[in-house]
Formats: C-alpha cells, structure tokens, sequence
C-alpha cells in the first residue's frame, strides 16, 4: 500500500510543480495538459486518502501525511536533478 | 495598501519569534529528535547490541519456559526487585524479565524454547535514546517537565513559521534550489523539511506534550500543598506472596479471549493475583487493558477494559506517539520523518548563524552558538556511534557495562562540544565543523566492518536487522563525507 501511496502523492505534487512552469523553472505546458494535471493534482490525494483508510482510520490518515512528506522529498530531488542536468 | 505595513509587521515579529525561540529551543530539540528518532527502532538496536540473542523471530513460548519465567520472576520479587514478565513479540522474540533501574527497564534474557537464561552482554541498548528522548537522560521529572516546555517551544516556533511563510507554502511546497546562493539553498532546505514534514513534527510535539503534560500542569497539585498527615503512619506491611502453583499457557489463552483476541504483552505478579495485559502492539490505541487472575489457583478474577472518551483519547495519543502498533514499514516512515524533522530544526539552526555571522561573526556569543552548534547537528552522531563502538569494543564481562557505554557517548560529545567551541572560539569554525564530520564518516562507515568482525555469528543469525542498523550508519557516514567534500569545495559562507 505504501508504495501506491508515494506513488499517488508523487503523481500529484508533480503536477503541482508542473503547473507552476515559471517558480520551479520547468518547461511550459500546453493548456489541454495543464487541465490534465490540474485534474490529477486535485484527485490524486482524495484517492491516496481512500486507499490509507483502508488500512483503518488512525493508522490510514498516519499513512496518508506521512507518504506525503516522503513524497515532497522524491519530487523537489527530481527537480533538482533534472535542473541541474539541463543547465 | 493600508494593511501592508500591518502584515509585514506582523511576519517581522515572527521572523524574530520564529529565529530565536527556534534556535534557543533547537539546540536542545535537535537531540530530542534524533534520540525520538532512534527511539523508533529501540528494540530493534537493543537485539543488535546484544548478539549473544539469536532466536528467530516469531518463535513462540513454550509451557516450559513460561512457568520457568514465572517462578524466576517470583524468585526476584521475593529478594525485593519488583520485576515484571515480557512478553516475546514479532520485534522481540525473547521472553524477558524487566524491572525499572530508574532509567530504563532492565533484566534477564531468557531463552523462550527452554527458560534457560540467556548469558548476555549488560547494556541499556536502545532504551538508552527512548530514555534519553523523553527525560534527557537522568533527568527525572525535571528533564521530563523540560523536554515538554521545549516541545512548547517547538510548536511556538512552528506556528511563528508557518506565519512567516504562509503566501509561499503551498506554492513552493516542493522548492529546492542547490544552485543559489549558499543561504539561499539552506533556506530551501529548511522550508523543504520544514513544510513537507510539519504534520508530523506537530503530531509529534502535541502527542509528546499531552503524554507528560502531568509535568508542566500538575493536576494534583492540593496533593503536593495538603499536610502530610499520613505520612507519620507506620508503613504497611507488604502481602506475602502467594506462590504461582498454576501453569502459565492456560491463563494467557484466557486472557487472549477476554482481551477480544489481541495478543498479550507483559504479566505483572502482584502478591495475591497476577495480571496479564494487552500488547502495546495489538493497535493504535496503547491501553492497559488486563485480566487478572487469582494466585495460587489461577482462577479468572475480572477484565479490565477501557472504553470511556477521554481514556480512549489519551489511550491515541499514546499510541500515536510510541508507534508500538506500527508495522515495519510504516515503522520506517515514522523514522524518516523523524529524520526529516530533525533535519528540518538542525537546518534552521545552521541558518539562524548564517545570516548573523557577517555583523554578529566576531562576538563571543555567537561563537559559543557555533561551537554548541557544532556540538549538536555533527557531535551528536560521533556520541551516537561511539556508543554503537563501545558496545563492540568493551569486554562484555566488564562491571558495570551498560553504564561505561553511557559514559563513552556522553563523554564523546562533551569532547565534541569542547572541539567546537575551541575551534568556534578562535574564529575558525569550518575546521570544528570538518574534523567532526571526519569522525562521523569513519565511525559511520567503520561501523559495518566492525560488526562483521566482532559478532559474524549474530550476523549471520538476523542479517536483515544487521543490515539495517549497519547500513543506516554507514549511510550517515557517506552523507558525512559527501559534507565534508562540499565544505571544502565551497567557500566559508
């Protein structure tokens, strides 16, 4: 479940920095993508959520904020990578 | 436009809020966190600094070797030590018979296929960093009552940073830019760790202060105040105690069934009856849930189940704090958003001296900060893995064991502390802050090797925990050394 869940947070917070093309310095994205990933930004954690709490309450929303942090993690080191390998 | 001066007014206040109670609390809470984070796995580092233990896990009791438990734990009582029965479980498969030494809970090791006593090496393990996390080690009620007002501090400094960033911290939630400036990138890092890992540093820091809020907020204070009228009361006389003439295997079934099929984690003796209580790791909710059974005869005298509101919430908050119901994987994300939490203060201390070493650099204040710095975010894992060290390294028939490893972590960080501030104190701190993660990268990486050397047997017999308590270590050595490698590229900033 663990894996789904960083998977799912790092599907959303991606696109949240890819809609952010200016502030993350990232390419620009054509409007039918920006409306694909503005969708997945904002499903991407209610079905994260779905999936924790099937694990029970406490345990999912423990679950849900922690793949998050580790998440944000896998998400700002890519950035950089990919940054640095472009410049 | 009117309100402008206002809000900056308002995040300049809490730039100042946020910088030093942070960095006055941090200090300090930069140990808490790395020792809570320890603490994630104190079972676990307790089985690898004690190889002699090589029964596999999930290995269950036998009848036997239960009953042997309970008549050594009898035995004890009988010479006036008040121990205890654990319970093996999935992380500790050993039965154990623990009595509290005023630290940590303490004892034998016995063999759960045989009762036979297990000859181990005395050490506190890693009760030592659970002990260390929550009282500052031999800090008693007083250390207690400090780590709660630091974790005051620390949700204080939390809110006065989310204050500060709130415009920018859902858009930059995933911002990191290395290529900056120098203070640019550690206030990326900072906001990074910061932001990403704030539930749970704020779980954490209101479940710790709820747990010991007793400490700070006594409720018993007219007990405290009250004469002390009974005080000249001659004292009791203690109940003789009653001999276990019953086999233990039927009353844990009982007792499994009257706890609604959760498994049982530890029997306390008491003189007249005995009481077998739930496993802390049966669920999220750390009760105390027990059944009691007569002693001699072992005939069922009552359950006690918890189920008001109140017990049941602070049951969570326990619960949500220990993580003894986490499995291992979720175990693992406890312990690295504990890393990052901790990484989230130690970077904010590391600014707090950045931006002040060009007008504050040449003061002494600011060279003790340092050098205390210093001290906290590299002295701390020299003194971590010094104490790994010399748990290989000290003769394990050695008197009073346990406490030399004690000294040799407490005694190396004091001679860190020292190094810092020396080197802070005469102005060159960078050579305080390389030579200190030169001792972390050769402890870190030094320390598989070591193992592999001195316990190959127990290596062999738990690769996985080894591997995993090695590889953490060497892990922090190499991120010692990618440091130091950084540090002396770039220019002293």
């Amino acid at each position: 479940m663990i894996p789904l869940l960083v998977m799912l947070w790092v599907g959303c917070l991606a696109c949240h920095a890819a809609l952010q093309p200016a502030r993350y310095r990232l390419p620009d994205l054509s409007a039918r993508y920006r409306i694909v990933m503005g969708l997945v930004r904002g499903v991407a954690p209610a079905l994260a959520l779905g999936v924790a709490l099937a694990a029970g309450v406490v345990v999912g929303v423990v679950l849900w904020c922690t793949t998050f942090s580790v998440a944000g993690l896998i998400v700002a080191a890519c950035i950089v990578a990919w940054s640095m390998r472009r410049h | 436009m009117r309100e402008t001066p206002m809000r900056e007014t308002l995040r300049t206040r809490m730039g100042w809020l946020h910088a030093w109670v942070g960095f006055i609390c941090g200090l300090v809470l930069t140990c808490i966190c790395a020792t809570g984070t320890l603490a994630v796995f104190d079972t676990e580092i307790t089985r690898w600094m004690q190889p002699e233990i090589r029964i596999p896990t999930g290995t269950s009791p036998t009848d036997t070797a239960l009953d042997a438990a309970a008549a050594r734990v009898r035995e004890q009582q009988a010479r006036g030590v008040f121990a205890f029965l654990n319970l093996p479980s999935a992380r500790a498969p050993a039965l154990e018979i623990l009595h509290y030494d005023g630290h940590e809970f303490v004892g034998d090791t016995l063999d759960p296929r045989t009762g036979a006593l297990i000859a181990t090496r005395a050490t506190t393990g890693g009760k030592f960093f659970y002990n260390f996390h929550y009282s500052l080690r031999g800090g008693g009620t007083v250390g207690v009552g400090i780590v709660n007002i630091l974790a005051l501090g620390l949700l204080v400094a939390v809110g006065a940073g989310l204050i500060i960033h709130l415009r920018a911290l859902v858009p930059d939630i995933v911002m990191l830019r290395l290529s900056g400036s120098r203070i640019r990138a550690w206030l990326d890092a900072h906001l990074l760790a910061g932001v990403l890992f704030m539930p749970f540093t704020v779980m954490m820091a209101y479940t710790g202060i709820l747990v010991h809020a007793d400490t700070i907020l006594p409720a018993h204070l007219h007990v405290m105040t009250a004469p002390r009228a009974r005080a000249t009361a001659p004292p009791a006389q203690p109940a003789p105690l009653r001999p276990v003439m019953t086999h233990m295997r039927p009353l844990l079934d009982t007792a499994r069934a009257r706890l609604g099929g959760r498994d049982c984690g530890f029997i306390l003796f008491l003189p007249d009856r005995l009481s077998i209580s739930a496993s802390d790791a049966s669920g999220p909710f750390l009760t105390r849930d027990h059944v009691d059974f007569s002693l001699p005869d072992g005939r069922l005298l009552g359950t006690t189940v918890t189920r008001r509101p109140i017990a049941m919430t602070m049951h969570l908050i326990h619960g949500l704090h220990y993580a003894r119901f986490a499995p291992p994987s979720l175990r693992w994300l406890y312990f690295m958003s504990g890393l990052g939490a901790t990484a989230g203060i130690a970077s904010g201390l590391v600014l707090f001296l950045m931006k002040r070493r060009r007008h504050s650099g040449h003061r002494a204040e600011f060279r003790v900060a340092e050098g205390l710095t210093i001290a906290t975010i590299v002295g701390l894992p020299v003194g971590i893995l010094s104490f790994l060290w010399a748990n290989r390294m000290l003769p394990t028939g050695l008197p009073g064991r346990e406490g030399a490893e004690i000294t040799v972590f407490f005694f190396t960080w004091a001679a860190c502390a020292m190094h810092g501030t020396l080197w802070s104190g005469i102005a060159r701190p960078m050579r305080g802050w390389r030579e200190q993660l030169v001792m972390v990268a050769v402890l870190g990486c030094g320390l598989p090797v070591l193992d592999a050397t001195c316990t190959m047997a127990a290596l062999r017999a738990s690769p996985v925990l080894h591997a995993g308590i090695d590889g953490m270590a060497a892990l922090f050595g190499l991120i010692a050394l990618y440091s130091l490698v950084r540090l002396y590229r770039e220019p002293v900033g």
